[in-house]
């Protein structure tokens, strides 16, 4: 089985993001980068699968020059091969033009089943998964907690608000994991050291036959028109146990219509 | 000396470093096992970058 994964690479948990007023983008320049652990996740979730049935685990980025230590990750892991769409033309897409970049580079591989997070730890969009899917005419099976193969069907348990969906699909599908579906591994020596042997190969726009019209800010239909911090949120409520406290708690939950 | 793939070499030992604590920590009290596991992976990335030895990382 053939399972690519779709991968973001991100600033480090431990880095406090900030946005570039001009453009609204997030700033990555000169910022250390990790592959996204929601993306991580999808990597184990494949390599898993890859143990069971066999096959190859391809990772699919997109991102700068710096992306490279990320997707080294991926592969020290265990990832058979990796794609970076590197290009400065390809800077500045939205989540349409992102998700038909991936998909030109994906229909490059042979596939049967592709992987994503639900969404990215830094931009938060959801929307390239189900973009991809509708691009790639499969599919889309999301919110894993999770996933097997049988023969040619993908099975998953669908996260829902009061439990979880069962849901199949036959292959070639696109599945999005949630962040509870596994705890990744982590790269070891032997790892690191085999994954400066695996190839990566890139592709700019034009390799994906993508012009300005589909990719860049030109191509771009999402404008941010502003950014800015969440409200401040209102002080919280101390209520002081005179032998009525539940009674002021069970009016205080009715009042916001939670009881 | 490629400084940019030592940059990336040392970078991606540090990443692995910080992937094995945070794999274990939650399981300190649970899986000895895999903190165990854990503890040997990092300790063998640490006496690598303590070797210093720069030209095989880098071959």
């Amino acid at each position: 089985m053939n399972i690519v994964v779709c991968a973001k690479i991100v600033p480090l948990a431990s880095v406090t993001i900030q946005i570039d007023p001009a453009t609204k983008r997030i700033i990555r320049t000169g910022v250390s980068q990790e592959l996204d652990p929601q993306a991580a996740k999808a990597v184990e979730e494949a390599l898993r699968l890859a143990d069971r049935h066999g096959g190859s685990v391809t990772l699919v980025v997109m991102g700068g020059e710096d992306a490279t230590v990320g997707i080294r990750s991926a592969l020290a892991m265990g990832a058979t091969a990796a794609v970076h769409l590197s290009d400065p033309a390809l800077a500045g897409s939205d989540a349409l033009g992102t998700s038909k970049a991936l998909a030109a580079a994906i229909r490059k591989t042979p596939f049967d089943l592709v992987l994503c997070a639900t969404e990215s730890s830094d931009s938060y969009t959801g929307l390239v998964p189900g973009q991809l899917a509708q691009l790639l005419g499969i599919p889309p099976l999301t919110f894993a907690t999770a996933l097997t193969v049988d023969g040619n069907v993908v099975t998953i348990k669908r996260q829902s608000e009061g439990g979880y969906d069962t849901v199949s699909a036959e292959l070639p599908a696109l599945v999005t994991v949630t962040t509870g579906i596994n705890e990744p591994r982590y790269p070891t020596l032997k790892g690191i050291m085999g994954a400066k042997k695996k190839e990566i190969r890139k592709y700019t726009a034009a390799d994906l036959g993508l012009g300005p019209g589909d990719v860049g800010p030109a191509g771009a239909r999402e404008r941010v028109l502003t950014v800015g911090r969440p409200p401040a949120r209102p002080p919280g409520r101390t209520i002081k146990d005179e032998g009525d406290g539940g009674k002021q708690i069970a009016e205080f939950l009715a009042g916001l219509k939670l009881v | 000396m490629n400084a940019r793939a030592l940059d990336e070499h040392l970078e991606a030992m540090v990443l692995a470093l910080h992937a094995a604590v945070n794999r274990a920590m939650p399981h300190v009290k649970d899986d000895p096992a895999l903190v165990d596991q854990a503890l040997r992976d990092c300790e063998e990335i640490l006496e690598v970058i303590l070797d210093g030895d720069v030209a095989g990382w880098l071959a």
